[in-house]
């Protein structure tokens, strides 16, 4: 992506934050008490139009904003601490210790395991476990991300270790302790951090996705894929805009998040010198033999 | 290679019970009884008793898991609240649909790959690249919910094209439900204007998946070309002035066994995404199966479509690690 996407990016995510925190002084009506006006397609009073019951599409639309930029928010740093300490038990060696080894194997098997689920999916199960609202909804958005974290932090170890920084802090007689806790995580944590942006972004996309299916944030609370859901049956005779405007939204919204984080990425892999396959971790997708070879 | 094969092969069963005991412990953390749950709020306690007798949660923790285990490998997921059915039964009438439509997408997903690919490899600079790195970039970030309902009222709505999202066939159209997948009951039963019309149906939600799925393919395999191609085999060939369609057969044949590993992935995510898209266009398969299930908190029902789903995961990804395996000459022995 070149500068001038990523200053739009950076003016688009800014003014959506503004929007978030100001929301209920900049709307022009009451996102909770519909109107007269019923499924009126968009136009100066109602620039987004109004659904069914007169709600002002545009109103609810920016009050979703901070529904679930909260949920993305409370997930990705939830799933962020869970997904550090997994990721530090699965890839660190701890001096060789044994138990502490074993352990690291079977919480990288269960990573393994969870992101062999699709999220959707994985995420429908959790809801159904937790029961639905927004609390279950942060912990089965945060659940899903927990692998992601944890599986670049264990990378990071594992090259931080091969790389010798743990030989070095050794053989001055750092302590095991200090040694990680001082100079290997500060030291490996980059790509960890880069990817919250990227998450933040999938964090809201699976947010609305579980909500779209009836399963995540119960109306009225606005959100974006209760929203979406809520115009969907009037789609298909031409009343598209009470669908269509929240989705460009949070489209709009996830495409800065990632933006910030392949810049945030780029500075990283520029200063550091190395790159590093997010996007590999990101997707579940392994670009190279590794799943093979690990076999082998 | 076929010791590296069966190895793979292996680990299959191993992954398949991990995906059964994390849905069993799962259930475990529900809050409340489930015995209650089933009983109702009218029963007394000696029905909520037996009910709990019945399901064995007067039992040990292991002795359940292991009842649980033993049914599920027999197939046997219990009964569903919402259809009365064995949630078996259930899952295996609607799974063809879903299998279709993840089939036929990937079919359009490979097409779709192959020709941008091709494109970008014959202009590695300009226009193709910026296409695929902005198209890559907003199918990432839009989601396919979304494009299934633009898609409705763009080309539904406004110029006619497709069908209705209501399922695999208009209201009006009947055809004896034999396989499951309305295009190919049409076809057995030799009735041309229902198959027609379920092309039509199958139209859109094809194109959703498609559009999402073809954008991670695609960015994948035009990096490993770009790799490809700087690489010094390539080097060598092109200082033998080979012409430019040989060196796209030359670098696709070399990204076949990436390829195949995507395409893994992504059959995974296209089952993922069917969830979504059944819902949108009402199609009554796999998907929509397991979310009614979760609306209607009918426990049986989920735990058997994500012990299905989990372990067509796990199949899929064990098939494209052993086709990897076939395709990378460096695996050979």
């Amino acid at each position: 992506m070149n500068k001038v996407g990523r200053r739009l990016a950076v003016l688009v995510g800014g003014l959506s934050l503004i929007l978030a925190v100001a929301g209920p002084w900049i709307t022009p009506y009451d996102p909770e008490r519909p109107t007269a006006d019923v499924l009126i397609s968009p136009s100066i009073s109602h620039p987004m139009g109004t659904d069914a019951s007169g709600l002002d599409v545009f109103s609810v639309t920016v009050a979703a904003y901070r529904t679930d930029l909260l949920i993305a928010l409370a997930a990705v740093a939830l799933s962020l601490v869970v997904g550090i300490v997994l990721g530090v038990l699965a890839g660190y060696s701890f001096g060789g210790s044994r138990p502490l080894g074993i352990l690291g194997k079977a919480v990288d098997r269960l990573l393994d395991l969870v992101q062999s689920i699709p999220v959707v999916i994985l995420g429908l199960a959790l809801v159904a476990t937790f029961g639905r609202g927004m609390p279950s909804v942060i912990a089965a958005v945060a659940f899903v991300n927990v692998p992601v974290f944890a599986r670049l932090l264990r990378a990071s170890l594992k090259s931080a270790e091969r790389g010798g920084l743990v030989q070095a802090c050794r053989s001055v007689g750092l302590s095991e302790r200090a040694t990680l806790l001082r100079h290997v995580l500060p030291n490996s944590l980059d790509s960890t951090l880069a990817n919250a942006s990227v998450a933040l972004g999938g964090a809201i996309l699976l947010t609305a996705a579980l909500s779209f299916l009836g399963a995540g944030v119960r109306p009225p609370t606005p959100e974006w894929g209760a929203l979406i859901s809520g115009g969907a049956n009037y789609v298909p005779t031409g009343q598209w805009w009470i669908s269509v405007f929240p989705g460009l939204v949070l489209s709009l919204t996830v495409v800065c998040f990632a933006l910030a984080g392949e810049s945030v990425r780029d500075r990283l892999s520029a200063a550091s010198g190395r790159k590093r396959s997010v996007d590999a971790a990101q997707t579940g997708i392994d670009i190279d033999t590794d799943t093979v070879m690990r076999l082998a | 290679m076929s010791r590296l094969i069966l190895r793979r092969l292996a680990v299959l069963p191993l992954q398949v019970l991990g995906v059964v005991t994390i849905v069993f412990f799962l259930s475990r953390l529900m809050p409340g009884d489930p015995a209650f749950r089933l009983a109702g709020s009218q029963a007394t306690a000696e029905q909520v008793a037996a009910i709990r007798h019945d399901l064995g949660l007067d039992q040990p923790i292991w002795t359940q898991y292991w009842r649980f285990l033993t049914h599920a490998v027999q197939g046997d997921f219990g009964k569903s609240v919402q259809t009365g059915n064995s949630v078996t039964t259930d899952l295996l009438q609607r799974a063809p649909a879903t299998l279709a439509l993840i089939l036929l997408s990937l079919v359009v997903i490979i097409v779709l790959t192959l020709g941008l690919v091709g494109w970008f490899l014959a202009r590695p600079r300009g226009v193709a690249r910026r296409t695929i790195g902005g198209y890559g970039f907003l199918a990432g970030a839009v989601p396919d919910f979304w494009i299934g309902l633009a898609l409705i009222s763009l080309l539904y709505a406004q110029f006619g094209l497709g069908a209705a999202p209501s399922g695999q066939l208009d209201a009006r159209m009947f055809v004896d439900n034999v396989t499951g997948v309305a295009f190919i009951d049409a076809m057995l039963a030799g009735e041309g204007e229902a198959a027609g019309n379920a092309v039509l149906h199958l139209l859109l939600p094809v194109l959703t998946l498609a559009i999402v799925y073809t954008a991670p393919v695609v960015r994948i395999m035009s990096a490993v070309s770009t790799q490809t191609m700087q690489s010094d085999f390539m080097r060598f060939a092109n200082s033998w002035g080979i012409k430019s369609w040989r060196r796209i057969a030359y670098v696709l044949h070399h990204g076949a066994p990436t390829l195949i590993t995507a395409l893994a992935s992504t059959v995974v995510f296209l089952l993922g995404g069917a969830v979504l898209v059944e819902t949108v266009f009402s199609w009554g398969g796999l998907g929509q199966y397991g979310v009614a299930a979760v609306t209607q908190s009918d426990y049986a029902a989920v735990q058997g479509f994500v012990i299905v789903a989990g372990t067509f995961t796990a199949v899929v990804y064990a098939l494209g690690d052993v086709l990897h395996t076939v395709f990378d000459p460096k695996l050979r022995d």
